[in-house]
């Protein structure tokens, strides 16, 4: 009996009138758990009652403790007849069973039913008592953290990052349960967000196991979603990256358990073939598993099973038992033996984390991804994993496959998702091969990491850049020079990437977000006949989506996209696909030449008029973007750099022929001096079209940004002021002859549109960046198009001088004292040592991918760099790590509260403050924002996961303001409920914050509506800086003080 | 192609102080559409005009929304629903609760009832405010009425608490119950020359120094004994010869403007007179002096002599009484003496 669960009701307030004769309502309270329920007294006739209750207690297990939400249902008493429920609130305990976070969840819950939204709040106290009992055989994975956050948490430290771990459940969904016919919508709702709800914490505590057996203690870069498969069931699964994290403002770095890879060598079974090369033949199309007969490969798979009884089999000591000092230097040569294959010998090296610290990246290859199609109504077993388990091991093998070929070990900034459409379901997953840092650490302790790095060239802000791949044996066709950073090694002319910008990378200019939108008509069609239509279409999508983002970096004038997400979305009739992307102007890679357009009848003077009339409208708009992202790379002879490695030139046409077409070489020698143009072939009208909507993006009026990674390339003077917000659209398409070019102009309409309503909107902010804007399309009807957005709004300070103006050298020392202490410390415990060389599949094959591998060829121009101020970066980079080990050997003592930026502008400016406080306002500000920081404020604390899942439906839409009032209310009361979520436990902020679904179905005809919403984010405390700055003047000098004690004890 | 749901939805919910203006006076979407760009909005910011509707439409779904909120302002500050920073908070309530001059000098000392509400729409045409906005301002009216009618205490204080109105509104809002409670007629042709700033000062006044019961026939007196009377006069007369400009039409007509006055404090008394109270203070001294060009100066002069005088009267016992009410009268009639 390892926990006790404690609940007080205190009060209601605002509650409805239930009782239309007295205008008051007589309330009570039941309090649920597990099969546990309580009541309160009813409270005769009040709005605002006070229960006050005693403490209900329930006596549980650990493992029921992470599965099953508290219920709270708050009701109307009546004597005569059954009573009538108010609503409910659903309260995820997870984050009290672990010590660092919450202690108590206390505060006003918005009491929500599915019917009529919001109704009243009740106040609710919850404790739990934890008993802990190591030794147990363990089924529930109490005190794992989970955090949403893609990078190292702001107040944590990596000592080891384990990898992936994934998981799957299925139920079957009540909505199409027999019982959903003859009960009533409310409780069919209930028993849906019920079940949803115990999924996740049934999941999130399988993962913790698989963690734990990792002797990790936290998840990051955790994503959860939910499969509504309708008939075949309802799946929630998830994917992370397991650590072993360190709380930065405790001194005792060295956790036994945690540096102690020997025990790690136990966990990795000596591999019995970790990659049956089944069906992999190389990165081919990734639509090579087309497959409707379900391979039941599941034997490679040891992780994704999810039944767990294997693992439940072998007890677990608890963490934190391990011994590191007794296995010694025997074990050493073994141990690093161990890791050199450690990456390979993992069955999947995938890593949820798109930031990274510096040097731990060391090249990056490209995207790579999969994609494939599956029959829903085909399950064998609909109701067991297995099968959902071998399709996404199947996916995850290609896209394994792929790194493999871009000369990789490891794949970065991993994501999966799907698209569901009656029965046919896309499966998709995505990320960006690299090689990580091989010799980052092989002992996992900071000292030797810290030496090595010295001994070792140090990463250089260009390394990333770099080519993993072998020149002479390309997977695909590059274009390849030197670095026009270090001059020593290759370099792309493009580079493609899901991560986040590095911190430490050299960009010009400012970045922005790039979107590529593409619509594809498909015939009704029924099963296999659907599902090979849809195979057939999709990588025509990809290659266009693919020739779509080319074009428009090329003509912003830049080199490299981070963040990338390709979404591909299946409705009845059409295939939709939404590609973002953050695109910069890498200073290590090679200025982009311009676009050439080509026509296909040169005789024709007229037409020769016209193309030459588009031309010169490409190379003003290009011009015009290279001003307005201020991208004005140095300029420099051609010589220095060396002549570029000789390639077959290559050309990417807007036509609608095979992907296969990319692998031509052109014919066309259009003397464009030694500099290559990117070729546009003009030879029909579709490309004509394309062409001119190429133009039609509209760049951000003056004083805004936008960009979807983290941070803005660019712009580093953020003052305080966010605004979250999520904005939906829907758009009925006249179903009268829609053509594929009326489809695109209409979704490319629609996007465009959404972002100008966006700028228009928070013209009030300027000026300032939409950062981490993230579009979701989904197809709910047949003629509908539905358009997501959530993105934050950060305003900066256009007159602060930029950051960039600093030296180097105090570039770095800032950096030291923030970034270090959390970041470079950061041993990747399982690292090859070499860099592997693969015999690579004949270039063909990677070429029917083109979509899958990034790095098409474009042109080239030479770009000079300042040889001396890298000089400078690197010299003072050696002194600050020299500085670093001293310090970290002489007692590992942090500084933590060293100011990251200090900005004076700060909440001066900041309306929320500075207005006067109005009478009595007793709730709290709580921020949202999808990014992992609050600007100008420091992260003290994170307390814990926020995933929440509710549905809403309504009989009475036109009453409720149709479609547009019930879900602008309805999102409003999701951000209501995660706000008094957040404060319950003590925090004023969720970071990372990710709207998952937004499933909105509606009948206008029976006056219906219904929308199911899934969130999560990371619930935090922060501290403004300016606040900060009071305390930190304090803060230094205990720290000081111990940091001599320690520095006493080790000399 | 067709919007077929379009919103926008902040963590912090955004207010646009222009459109909130616009969403209050009544216009509809598609008027307060042509009205923003009317004012050039477009020009400024380059956007489009469906820009512009799909943000206005968004704009009044959240004030729809926070309707229900605001007729209860303490709500609005205890709700989770709306994110709103307390400065934008106040804003909403007191815009939402301001009124237009012209539409409250129609319904000023009228039953806030059904009744009346039919009759919005005339004011409607008549004032050129839209009914919409009418309903709104009469329905607030009526609100606070129905709030604070039957509470004890000072009528500002109880107001302010339950609606979080700024002072100033608070005492106009007072003014309003205190009006329509009394049922004060301010209709009448002669008074259309008085403003809403007018009454509500009076009404001030009124609630800060008279109390009901007050015995008021017992200054009748003044009137009624001829002794008394002239007696009064002739203290006025003595004390303002050689001062007052307009002297020999006040020594002309001060027993009717003497008798007004006093008979004022008489009808006080009785519930259904005291409706008349602005027209009787209008037809009984402010016309009287108007039409013998009286300047301001002059009234104050006779008024606070007349006033006075009393003092001096042996005979008359009701000195505090008199002190009170003529106090306040003094100070309505100063305010209600302009053209």
């Amino acid at each position: 009996m390892p926990g006790k669960l404690k609940v007080k009701i205190v009060a209601g307030r605002h509650l409805p009138v239930m009782d239309r004769a007295s205008d008051l309502t007589d309330a009570f309270v039941e309090v649920k758990f597990g099969n546990t329920t309580f009541k309160t007294d009813v409270y005769l006739k009040s709005l605002n009652p006070q229960w006050n209750s005693e403490w209900f207690k329930f006596e549980v297990d650990d493992e029921d403790l992470q599965d099953e939400p508290l219920q709270i249902t708050v009701l109307d008493h009546d004597t005569y007849s059954a009573n009538d429920a108010i609503g409910k609130v659903y309260i995820d305990i997870d984050p009290l069973l672990y010590s660092e976070a919450a202690t108590v969840i206390s505060g006003w819950f918005p009491i929500y039913d599915t019917i009529h939204g919001i109704r009243g709040e009740i106040n609710v106290v919850v404790k739990v008592d934890l008993f802990n009992d190591l030794n147990r055989f363990r089924q529930s994975s109490c005190g794992v953290k989970f955090f949403c956050t893609t990078s190292i948490p702001k107040c944590y430290r990596a000592v080891i990052i384990h990898g992936f771990v994934e998981e799957l459940v299925v139920n079957e969904d009540p909505e199409y349960q027999w019982i959903d016919r003859i009960r009533t919508p409310r409780a069919s709702n209930e028993a849906r967000q019920r079940l949803i709800s115990l999924m996740s914490g049934e999941l999130q505590r399988k993962i913790g196991l698989k963690v734990l057996e990792m002797r990790g203690n936290a998840v990051v870069g955790y994503l959860q979603c939910f499969d509504l498969e309708g008939e075949s069931g309802l799946v929630v699964r998830a994917i992370g990256t397991a650590c072993t994290l360190d709380k930065l403002s405790s001194p005792a770095a060295f956790l036994p358990a945690c540096n102690s890879p020997s025990k790690e060598m136990k966990e990795i079974p000596f591999n019995e073939d970790p990659n049956p090369n089944t069906h992999s033949s190389g990165p081919s199309t990734p639509l090579k598993n087309q497959t409707y007969s379900f391979s039941p490969s599941k034997s490679y798979s040891r992780q994704s099973s999810s039944s767990d009884t294997d693992l439940s089999l072998t007890p677990k000591t608890g963490m934190g038992s391990g011994s590191a000092g007794k296995e010694g230097g025997p074990f050493k040569a073994l141990l690093r033996q161990q890791t050199q294959s450690a990456l390979e010998q993992r069955e999947f090296p995938f890593f949820t984390l798109t930031a990274f610290p510096p040097g731990f990246l060391v090249h990056v290859g490209g995207v790579v991804s999969a994609r494939s199609v599956k029959l829903l109504d085909r399950i064998h077993n609909p109701d067991e994993p297995e099968t959902r388990d071998a399709w996404w091991a199947e996916i995850r093998q290609e896209i394994k496959s792929h790194a493999k070929a871009l000369g990789c070990h490891a794949v970065v900034g991993y994501s999966e998702s799907t698209s569901i459409c009656e029965e046919v379901c896309i499966l998709s997953a995505s990320g960006t091969a690299a090689v990580l840092n091989p010799r980052f650490l092989q002992d996992g302790t900071v000292e030797g990491c810290l030496e090595q790095r010295l001994e070792e060239n140090l990463p250089t802000r260009c390394g990333f850049c770099h080519i993993p791949y072998d020149e002479l044996n390309m997977p695909f066709p590059a274009h390849l020079t030197y670095c026009y950073n270090c001059r020593k090694q290759k370099v792309p002319d493009v580079l493609f990437t899901t991560i986040d910008l590095p911190t430490d990378a050299t960009v010009i200019g400012k970045g922005c977000l790039i979107q590529a939108r593409l619509c594809r008509l498909k015939k009704k069609a029924q099963a296999e006949a659907n599902a090979t239509a849809i195979s057939n279409l999709l990588p025509f999508m990809e290659y266009e989506v693919h020739t779509q983002l080319m074009n428009k970096l090329k003509l912003k004038g830049m080199n490299a996209l981070f963040g990338l997400r390709i979404q591909i979305t299946v409705g009845e009739n059409m295939l939709m696909g939404l590609a973002s992307a953050t695109g910069v102007y890498l200073a290590a890679l090679p200025t982009p030449g311009g676009i050439q357009i080509a026509g296909k009848t040169p005789n024709d003077g007229s037409y020769e008029q016209h193309i030459s009339h588009m031309q010169k409208k490409i190379n003003d708009t290009i011009a015009k973007n290279k001003e307005l992202y201020e991208i004005n790379p140095p300029e420099i002879s051609e010589e220095i750099i060396g002549s570029p490695i000789p390639e077959p030139r290559q050309r990417s046409r807007l036509l609608r022929s095979q992907s296969e077409s990319s692998d031509e070489v052109t014919e066309l020698d259009l003397s464009h001096g030694k500099k290559d143009a990117f070729v546009l072939e003009i030879d029909d009208t579709d490309a004509m079209e394309d062409v001119h909507s190429l133009l039609t993006d509209v760049p951000p009026p003056s004083g805004f940004y936008s960009c979807n990674t983290e941070i803005m390339p660019g712009i580093n003077n953020w003052t305080s002021e966010i605004q979250m917000f999520t904005s939906v659209r829907v758009i009925r398409l006249s179903s009268l002859n829609l053509t594929n070019q009326a489809l695109n102009k209409n979704f490319n309409d629609l996007c465009e549109n959404l972002l100008k309503s966006l700028y228009f909107k928070l013209r009030s902010m300027i000026p300032c960046c939409l950062c981490h804007v993230n579009f979701t399309v989904s197809l709910p009807e047949d003629e509908l198009i539905q358009v997501t957005v959530t993105a934050v709004a950060i305003t900066f300070d256009k007159n602060q001088a930029l950051q960039t103006t600093k030296t180097p050298v105090e570039r770095s020392l800032q950096r030291a004292s923030t970034d270090n202490e959390e970041l470079l410390q950061f041993p990747l415990e399982l690292c090859s040592d070499s860099l592997p060389s693969h015999p690579f599949p004949p270039a063909k094959e990677h070429l029917e991918s083109a979509s899958s591998n990034s790095g098409i060829p474009a042109a080239q121009r030479a770009t000079s760099v300042d040889y001396s101020s890298f000089a400078d970066r690197c010299s003072s980079w050696i002194e600050l790590i020299k500085l670093k080990a001293q310090t970290i050997r002489r007692g590992s003592i942090k500084t933590t509260m060293t100011v990251e930026k200090a900005s004076p502008v700060g909440d001066g400016n900041f309306r929320n403050r500075s207005a006067p406080p109005c009478a009595n306002s007793t709730v709290g500000v709580v921020k949202m924002t999808p990014l992992s920081f609050i600007p100008g404020a420091k992260i003290t604390k994170y307390l814990g996961i926020i995933n929440m899942f509710f549905i809403r439906e309504t009989t009475s839409l036109r009453e409720e303001g149709g479609v547009s009032g019930f879900l602008h209310a309805f999102i409003a009361e999701v951000f209501a409920m995660v706000r008094a979520h957040v404060a319950a436990l003590g925090g004023n902020a969720v970071v990372s914050y990710i709207m998952k679904q937004c499933v909105f179905m509606e009948n206008p005809n029976k006056n219906q509506a219904q929308c199911l919403i899934n969130v999560s984010g990371d619930a935090v405390v922060f501290v403004r800086e300016s606040d900060l700055e009071v305390v930190s003047s304090q803060q230094p000098t205990t720290n000081c003080q111990s940091s001599c004690t320690e520095g006493e004890v080790t000399t | 192609m067709t919007s077929e749901l379009d919103i926008f939805v902040g963590n912090t919910t955004l207010i646009d102080e222009d459109v909130y203006r616009l969403w209050l006076d009544g216009y509809s979407v598609t008027d307060a559409v042509a009205l923003r760009v009317r004012s050039g909005i477009l020009e400024q910011t380059g956007a489009t005009a469906a820009v512009l509707q799909s943000d206005t439409m968004d704009h009044y779904r959240t004030f729809h929304m926070l309707e229900r909120l605001l007729h209860a302002p303490p709500k609005l500050l205890h709700q989770l629903i709306f994110q709103i920073p307390p400065s934008r908070q106040a804003l909403l309530i007191e815009r939402y609760y301001a009124f237009d001059e012209a539409f409250v000098r129609e319904v000023l000392g009228k039953k806030l009832s059904k009744g009346t509400k039919k009759d919005l729409d005339d004011i409607s045409t008549k004032t050129g405010i839209t009914l919409k906005s009418c309903r709104r301002q009469f329905d607030n009216f009526k609100r606070v009425f129905k709030v604070v009618e039957e509470m004890r205490g000072s009528l500002v204080d109880n107001i302010q608490q339950h609606f979080l109105l700024s002072d100033r509104l608070a005492r106009d809002y007072a003014a309003i119950v205190f009006f329509a409670n009394n049922r004060f007629e301010t209709g009448k042709k002669k008074l259309q020359y008085l403003s809403f700033g007018d009454f509500a000062f009076c009404a001030e006044l009124m609630i800060q120094n008279w109390t009901l019961g007050a015995d008021l026939k017992e200054l009748k007196v003044l009137v009624a004994d001829k002794d008394l009377l002239d007696l009064h006069k002739s203290l006025v007369c003595t004390a303002l010869r050689g001062k007052l400009g307009v002297f020999s039409e006040m020594e002309a007509n001060f027993k009717n403007l003497s008798r007004g006055l006093v008979n004022v404090a008489a009808k006080l008394t009785h519930n259904k007179d005291v409706r008349d109270l602005f027209v009787d203070l209008v037809e009984k001294f402010v016309e009287p002096c108007r039409s013998d060009h009286w300047p301001l100066s002059d009234v104050r002069f006779f008024l606070n002599q007349y006033s006075a005088s009393v003092h001096s009267l042996d005979g008359f016992r009701h000195q505090a009484l008199w002190d009170r009410y003529m106090g306040t009268l003094r100070g309505c009639l100063l305010r209600l003496y302009h053209d």
